[in-house]
């Protein structure tokens, strides 16, 4: 058939936006992570020593009774401050307003105990960005070393030294 | 994620070691990321972009990308195959990943369920560091290895 790779290319490109509208409809009520909070949130009684993990920003620190007042930074963002105690960690770099990576246990309606914070900076996140940027044209360049684009076939085809 | 570093790197040495064509395999290995255009949109919107472009960071979505590239060459299976391999090392490489937020839903759209190890955590810049460091010792070894084949080539 004169026009299968036509064909072939828009059925998967139907295919891909099709799921991506699918995803942007869906994933929020649908998110096993989201569906997790809600339930912990809502009975919490019924998930006493569960472990949860998630993103918050901290807006108290109680040094010492070594606790921290949180907003769950997860969507929809409408979770409750939750009180998090941290008496088996360090929490001495931790400042108000920083944002931070919890693993926790909950204990009772808005109650949880850390077993893992990570302080997250935003030097370390503008990071993996610079560190992405070499991969450009690394790929760039090891693509079109070996390949050309013909205009003609709109084919990429192999240049005649890596043939 | 690992950054698009470590994971051009990963498919380069996987390519060497494989014989696979190199070129593709480091395409492929970068695929999944192209799920990170969302950070190109606008911050209060992102959330929903994020949720938009999510089935790129899928195998799903990551071969159907695969599938619609591999049409620009003129034999399917030959572009196919390192392209496939490249997104594999991407989700391996993912997989050790700690998230807080949740794993990688790996059989998307048939299952929301999401997988991770929660060995590193994306921040951590080891993983670079021994991607780098493997990339060069596996280049020195082939150049090593290339050199002496040349040498009983003209010797014999």
């Amino acid at each position: 058939m004169k026009h299968k790779r036509i064909i072939l290319g828009l059925f998967a490109l139907f295919l891909l936006i099709t799921s991506m509208m699918y995803a942007y409809q869906n994933a929020e009520s649908n998110d096993p992570q989201i569906k997790k909070y809600k339930q912990i949130f809502e009975h919490t009684e019924t998930y006493n020593n569960t472990k949860i993990s998630f993103t918050a920003e901290i807006l108290a620190i109680d040094r010492i009774n070594q606790t921290l007042r949180v907003f769950i930074q997860e969507r929809p963002y409408t979770y409750p401050q939750v009180h998090i105690n941290t008496a088996n960690l360090t929490i001495g770099n931790l400042q108000k307003g920083d944002l931070i990576d919890v693993i926790a246990i909950v204990h009772a309606e808005n109650k949880m105990t850390a077993t893992n914070i990570w302080r997250n900076e935003p030097w370390k996140d503008n990071l993996i960005y610079l560190r992405s940027l070499p991969a450009i044209p690394f790929a760039l360049y090891l693509f079109f070393r070996t390949w050309k684009f013909n205009n003609q076939t709109w084919r990429f085809e192999r240049r005649k030294k890596n043939a | 994620m690992p950054d698009w570093l470590t994971h051009s790197l990963i498919g380069w040495i996987t390519g060497k070691t494989t014989k696979q064509e190199i070129s593709l395999l480091v395409i492929g290995a970068l695929i999944p990321d192209i799920t990170k255009l969302y950070l190109l949109f606008n911050p209060i919107t992102q959330p929903m972009t994020q949720d938009f472009f999510l089935p790129i960071h899928t195998p799903f979505g990551a071969i159907l990308i695969a599938s619609i590239i591999t049409l620009f060459f003129q034999d399917i299976k030959k572009a196919f195959i390192p392209l496939t391999i490249g997104i594999a090392t991407h989700f391996i490489l993912d997989f050790f990943l700690l998230n807080v937020s949740g794993g990688m839903p790996l059989l998307y759209p048939f299952s929301w369920a999401e997988w991770q190890i929660g060995l590193i955590r994306s921040d951590d810049y080891t993983m670079t560091i021994l991607a780098l460091l493997a990339a060069i010792l596996v280049y020195a070894f082939y150049r090593i290895y290339e050199k002496r084949k040349i040498k009983e080539e003209n010797n014999g």
